[in-house]
């Protein structure tokens, strides 16, 4: 987790770090490795040419003494080289400081093959072989064997030296590698300056600012055009937001003066109690119009900012316009209006919510509709689709209108026919956050005195 | 009937217990939830109305201790927030109810007698209403003796109202409970239905038993002597 949290350039510099690190000691350790076998064949080499030279001299001498003395004459022109004799197992002789320790000794005095053995002694490390001699002629019967042995200290020494001065140069190779990587990584991440400078500067009041992408390096090209276009959501939505405010303030302004002006004129001067009811009541509507509006209005920002989650169940459009209808059709029998439903079509979506959908279009369309005829509901499916269009005959709308119907608060009529009548004008609005979000869409067509407004939905994928 | 008001809006409380006193209820009101909670466990209410943010205590803490405690008097939650969260809390600690600001007077009342009234109602089959005669199994209606005739949702209309007897109903409620609209819909046409059943029930008889209370709802009563 925390790693994660590091920053850019540090993510860089540790992963180079790293790679040089892994590189430079595998490459050390192969160079000792290989200068290790190095030494050990040179030794191999050296000890079997002696152990042939000690054979040579045994082959030519004729008694044990004389293989002693020509042994030790051999011996004063070699450094670091040891020798020791033994007939039948028992040492015979042994140069200077020698001594094989038994558990060596026996397994060298058994072995046939000129095997090199590596053991440690009196503060040595020693290499060595054992050779068997030809019996020198006065003793026929008795074996000898020699042990030629090699100091490899100096060996120890060159390579303790080469490792500490490989390993020193791995160090500093991979602090100087970091600090290059640390400085090519700033190098690197420089075009991000610019971005962080911009985006700084960026506030409420600047939305309109955009981070310059001409100069980037392709890989940040995508980067600041996503921010970009971040920027132009929220200030497209910032501006809603404005707007919305504004219109509320408008919306909430009017009904409050009504309330407050008729309550002091009511308390002006002394009334029949009728009057005072009826003030009351008055209040009661207009207070309850609030109310709506409120709700309405919260339903509606919560739709919009997916608080408001859709419930998927599978929804029967035909089924729920039918049973809409027959409740509409109470307030359309008061018009002389009909509502009819044909056609059928399922859908998967949160039930509630596309009730209120269609039930907003049925009202809005009754509202609308020329007395006399009748508000037609459809649901229709396609490949893709399912269609719900409302169709009611009436005044067709202005196509100037038609553009800003689904905007809060919005009304077609300029002045309200009469105050209380229509909801807040944000049926529509709230219909059109339902589809969106439900993934579908609302749209709206009017011509020659029809009016059709249409809900989309994606057709449920058969299981 | 007792009812614990804990509200901390001053005005709020005092209304809810003029109103609720005067339909018949003894009403305590708390101003902050330490007190309210002291109230609620010394005390024994029929039901409890909380608002949720109070000073001191929250109504929500209130209502999950006197739960952990094995109280089980119904509890309606006021609030001024309409989240889905807030509501699937409240309900989760156990309240009965949950109401949003602004509600309406007859709502509120309506849903106080609804939870008084629950794990005791007595559905009874038939019920008679001054001279109105109802069987709701076999779904006839007479009155003073003589059939009408009802379309299913006139007759759903008719039953609520009567079996919710001398209660205001507010629209909003007639319009959930007979018709599924469970949101702000277009009220006028409540107005519409109860009109036409008026005209069915009322209208051919001297005496009126569906009254509009105005800037509330209605009520279907027997009217005190004419």
């Amino acid at each position: 987790m925390n790693a994660w949290r590091l920053s850019l350039t540090c993510r860089l510099v540790s992963l180079f770090v790293a790679v040089v690190a892994t590189l430079l000691i595998g490459l050390g350790w192969l160079t000792m490795a290989s200068t290790d076998r190095h030494f050990l064949e040179l030794d191999e080499m050296y000890l079997h040419d002696k152990g042939v030279l000690v054979q040579e001299i045994g082959k030519n001498t004729l008694g044990t003494d004389e293989l002693i003395n020509r042994v030790r004459e051999m011996l004063s022109s070699q450094t670091g080289l040891n020798v020791a004799l033994f007939e039948d197992g028992q040492a015979i002789y042994s140069s200077h400081g020698f001594s094989v320790p038994p558990d060596i000794r026996a397994a060298l005095l058994n072995d046939q093959t000129s095997t090199v053995f590596q053991w440690q002694a009196q503060g040595q490390s020693l290499r060595g072989i054992s050779v068997a001699l030809t019996a020198p002629s006065n003793a026929t019967s008795k074996s000898v064997r020699a042990v030629l042995a090699l100091d490899t200290e100096h060996h120890d020494h060159f390579m303790d030296e080469f490792r500490l001065l490989t390993w020193f140069y791995v160090a500093l190779a991979i602090l100087v590698g970091g600090l290059l990587a640390w400085w090519a990584a700033r190098k690197g991440l420089l075009p991000l300056r610019p971005i962080i400078q911009k985006t700084r500067h960026i506030s409420a009041n600047q939305l309109s600012d955009r981070i310059p992408t001409e100069q980037m390096p392709i890989e940040l090209q995508p980067l600041t055009q996503t921010l970009n276009q971040m920027l132009a959501r929220l200030e497209l939505d910032f501006s809603r937001l404005s707007a919305f405010s504004t219109d509320l303030a408008h919306e909430l302004r009017t009904p409050i003066s009504n309330m407050l002006v008729q309550t002091q004129v009511t308390l002006s001067k002394h009334r029949e109690i009728e009057q005072y009811q009826e003030a009351l009541l008055s209040m009661v509507e207009e207070l309850e119009r609030l109310s709506h509006m409120v709700s309405d209005m919260l339903y509606l920002a919560k739709t919009e900012h997916h608080v408001e989650i859709p419930r998927p169940d599978k929804t029967d459009l035909a089924l729920q316009a039918t049973e809409l209808a027959e409740f509409y059709q109470l307030m359309a029998d008061d018009k002389g209006v009909n509502i009819l439903v044909t056609g059928e079509g399922s859908v998967v979506g949160d039930r509630n919510m596309i009730r209120r959908a269609i039930s907003n279009l049925i009202s809005n369309a009754i509202r609308h509709a020329r007395a006399g005829t009748s508000v037609d509901i459809t649901v229709q499916t396609n490949d893709r689709q399912v269609y719900l269009a409302v169709t009611n005959e009436g005044d067709t709308i202005d196509p100037e209108d038609i553009s800003r119907i689904f905007d809060r608060f919005y009304r077609a009529e300029k002045a309200r026919p009469h105050p209380g009548a229509d909801g807040a004008g944000l049926g529509l609005a709230i219909t059109r956050a339902i589809m969106t979000a439900h993934a579908g869409e609302i749209e709206v067509s009017s011509a020659k005195g029809r009016t059709v407004f249409t809900l989309v939905f994606l057709k449920p994928t058969s299981r | 009937m007792r009812l614990l008001i804990v509200e901390d809006e001053r005005k709020t409380g005092d209304y809810l217990k003029q109103g609720l006193t005067e339909a018949g209820f003894v009403v305590d009101v708390s101003n902050n939830g330490d007190e309210g909670l002291s109230l609620a466990t010394h005390q024994d209410y029929d039901l409890l109305i909380l608002d949720i943010m109070l000073p001191g205590i929250s109504g929500y803490v209130i209502l999950d201790t006197l739960r952990k405690r094995g109280d089980s008097t119904p509890v309606l939650l006021l609030s001024a927030r309409d989240l889905v969260e807030d509501r699937v809390r409240g309900l989760e600690l156990g309240a009965d109810d949950y109401l949003v600001k602004p509600f309406s007077f007859s709502e509120l009342l309506a849903r106080v007698r609804t939870l008084l009234r629950r794990g005791r109602s007595l559905d009874s089959n038939e019920t008679q209403v001054a001279d109105l005669h109802i069987d709701f199994l076999k779904r006839r209606v007479t009155r003073a003796g003589r059939r009408i005739d009802l379309t299913a949702k006139e007759f759903a209309l008719l039953e609520l109202l009567v079996r919710r007897k001398s209660e205001v109903l507010p629209r909003s409620l007639i319009a959930s409970q007979v018709w599924d609209m469970n949101f702000d819909s277009d009220t006028n046409v409540v107005e519409v239905a109860i009109r036409r059943l008026r005209s069915k029930i009322d209208d051919p008889s001297e005496l009126k038993l569906i009254r509009t209370v105005r800037g509330m709802g209605y009520v279907l009563e027997e009217p005190e002597t004419p």
